[in-house]
């Protein structure tokens, strides 16, 4: 029975052999009762049933169902409906149908597939629209302080932070990155920005605020995250500015004075290491001249590598802000630091999350013109993104305006 | 490229040295975090000391994960040790805070002579 199923030609010639037997049967037959008195016709007759046979054969077991397939493919490849072929045939006809049934089923695989990654990337363009939406609209109005922004994520969604928070007589300006960048690092970042809003509305200094924000934290990452953070207050009536490193990059501050920059580290330790902070952190006075610059920073700008392999590093970047501090407010530096980076970096891929802030000390009575700049967190353009300004120009685009 | 370059342990003293080649990051994390993974949760002494002398370099990803080793060795009532990084390395580890809760030695003799 197998031999009979496996191919088209085994049952062709079982057919061929049951019939030759019927017509041999037959023919005995008729030669016993003396052949010479059969008829022309019912020769004629025996040799049409012979073909009426193999040519209902042919078009049963071979031409129907290879139509069916063939109808079916046609279906396939011109994007209409198609149907499963559904046959106990285990010849080459079955194997044909068997492998389209395959094909088909891979194709509505793939097609899942491209539906499920359409889904994911709308839900990522929509988490990195709600990642920006929750970075400052606009630099903000800070008494006797110029503030300017400017951050890029290396992915969809990054880990880099940064907010301007006055409450009453006090600002709080903080920049954080959170371990590696995309969903995870996202997530982080969102909850400390939440966790950091509702705290400068129950505490006044920065020191409470880090250590509540890291108690918070701690409980709610995994162990191989943190969050590096710098948090400033700024005193609007007092025009003092305080800070509180959690284990974040060097604070660089330029003195107008000098005309250099002072590297502070920052100490402390990264949110999210240890359950209790408070012993390891304290708040520190940035003593400031009006002119002196704060620059602060994420790692991905001092790690930012040319096509050399080669880092952009801190002492390029304090070299920048010497040269551009005195010049400019905090968003020709921010504009013309990031333009350094990035002729440094060139077209080398951005490995992390790049975050750059400035903040100019403009004494009493005064706001920075670029305080009132609208920051486009829609677009998040870098310096590459936009194009080259002189040194000399005075129309500089604020880098997030 | 990142790879396991040495594994030494020291019975009498009680303490396994892992040395590591290459860049700690995110690529090269991959590159070892199964053999180190494995090193890590079948260590028979109660010290493991990591040596640095050839991690050119480290980034957040390459703390957080020191970080985790820190609280799984913890957890087992084992300690971390890091000895022997270069500055640039020895930098991004104090900056962030770590070696304020894990041991640092500049040297594997340094940490010996502790004991």
């Amino acid at each position: 029975m197998i031999f009979f199923r496996k191919s088209i030609l085994n049952r062709v010639f079982v057919y061929f052999v049951l019939f030759g037997f019927l017509l041999t049967a037959g023919a005995f037959t008729l030669y016993s009762v003396q052949w010479q008195q059969v008829s022309l016709w019912i020769f004629i007759g025996s040799l049409f049933v012979f073909l009426l046979y193999f040519i209902l054969v042919y078009l049963y077991e071979i031409v129907r169902p290879l139509k069916i397939i063939l109808d079916e493919m046609k279906a396939l490849l011109a994007g209409k409906k198609y149907r499963r072929i559904y046959t106990n045939r285990i010849d080459e006809i079955g194997i044909i149908a068997h492998f389209f049934n395959e094909v088909t089923r891979s194709f509505e695989k793939v097609s899942l597939d491209i539906k499920e990654g359409k889904r994911m990337l709308n839900e990522l363009e929509i988490a990195s629209q709600i990642q920006k939406a929750i970075l400052p609209p606009q630099n903000p109005k800070v008494p006797g302080l110029d503030v300017d922004a400017k951050t890029r994520p290396a992915a969809e969604l990054g880990g880099d932070n940064f907010d301007f928070i006055t409450v009453g007589n006090n600002t709080f300006i903080y920049v954080g990155d959170v371990t590696g960048h995309g969903v995870p690092a996202a997530i982080v970042m969102t909850m400390v920005n939440t966790l950091v809003h509702t705290l400068t509305n129950v505490y006044e200094n920065a020191y409470d605020i880090v250590v509540q924000t890291n108690k918070q934290l701690k409980t709610r990452i995994k162990s191989t995250m943190f969050m590096t953070m710098l948090m400033f207050r700024w005193s609007h009536m007092e025009q003092k500015l305080t800070y509180v490193g959690a284990g974040h990059e060097h604070l660089v501050i330029y003195r107008a004075q000098t005309g250099k920059c002072e590297v502070r580290p920052t100490g402390g330790i990264a949110l999210g290491m240890v359950p209790d902070n408070s012993k390891l952190i304290k708040e520190l006075p940035v003593p400031l001249d009006v002119g002196d610059v704060v620059v602060l920073y994420s790692d991905g700008l001092t790690e930012g590598r040319n096509m050399a392999g080669e880092m952009y590093g801190l002492d390029r970047l304090v070299k920048a802000v010497e040269r551009y501090a005195a010049e400019y407010g905090s968003d020709g530096i921010v504009h013309h630091v990031s333009l350094d980076y990035s002729r440094f970096v060139e077209n080398h891929k951005q490995d992390d999350d790049v975050t750059l802030i400035a903040m100019k000390h403009v004494g009493i009575g005064q706001e920075g013109a670029s305080s009132m700049a609208g920051i486009d967190t829609a677009t998040m353009t870098w310096v590459n993104d936009v194009p080259e300004v002189k040194a000399a120009d005075p129309g500089l685009e604020s880098p997030l305006a | 490229m990142m790879k396991i370059k040495n594994k030494a342990v020291d019975t009498t003293k009680d303490f396994t040295t892992v040395a590591v080649e290459g860049e700690l990051d995110k690529v090269g994390l991959e590159d070892i975090r199964t053999e180190l993974d494995e090193i890590v949760k079948s260590l028979e002494t109660n010290m493991f000391v990591l040596d640095l002398a050839d991690l050119k370099f480290i980034n957040s990803e390459g703390v957080g994960y020191l970080l985790m080793n820190h609280y799984r060795l913890l957890k087992q009532d084992k300690k971390f040790v890091i000895v022997h990084a270069i500055d640039h390395v020895k930098d991004v580890l104090d900056v962030v805070g770590l070696l304020s809760i894990v041991p640092y030695f500049d040297s594997l003799e340094l940490f010996v002579k502790s004991l």
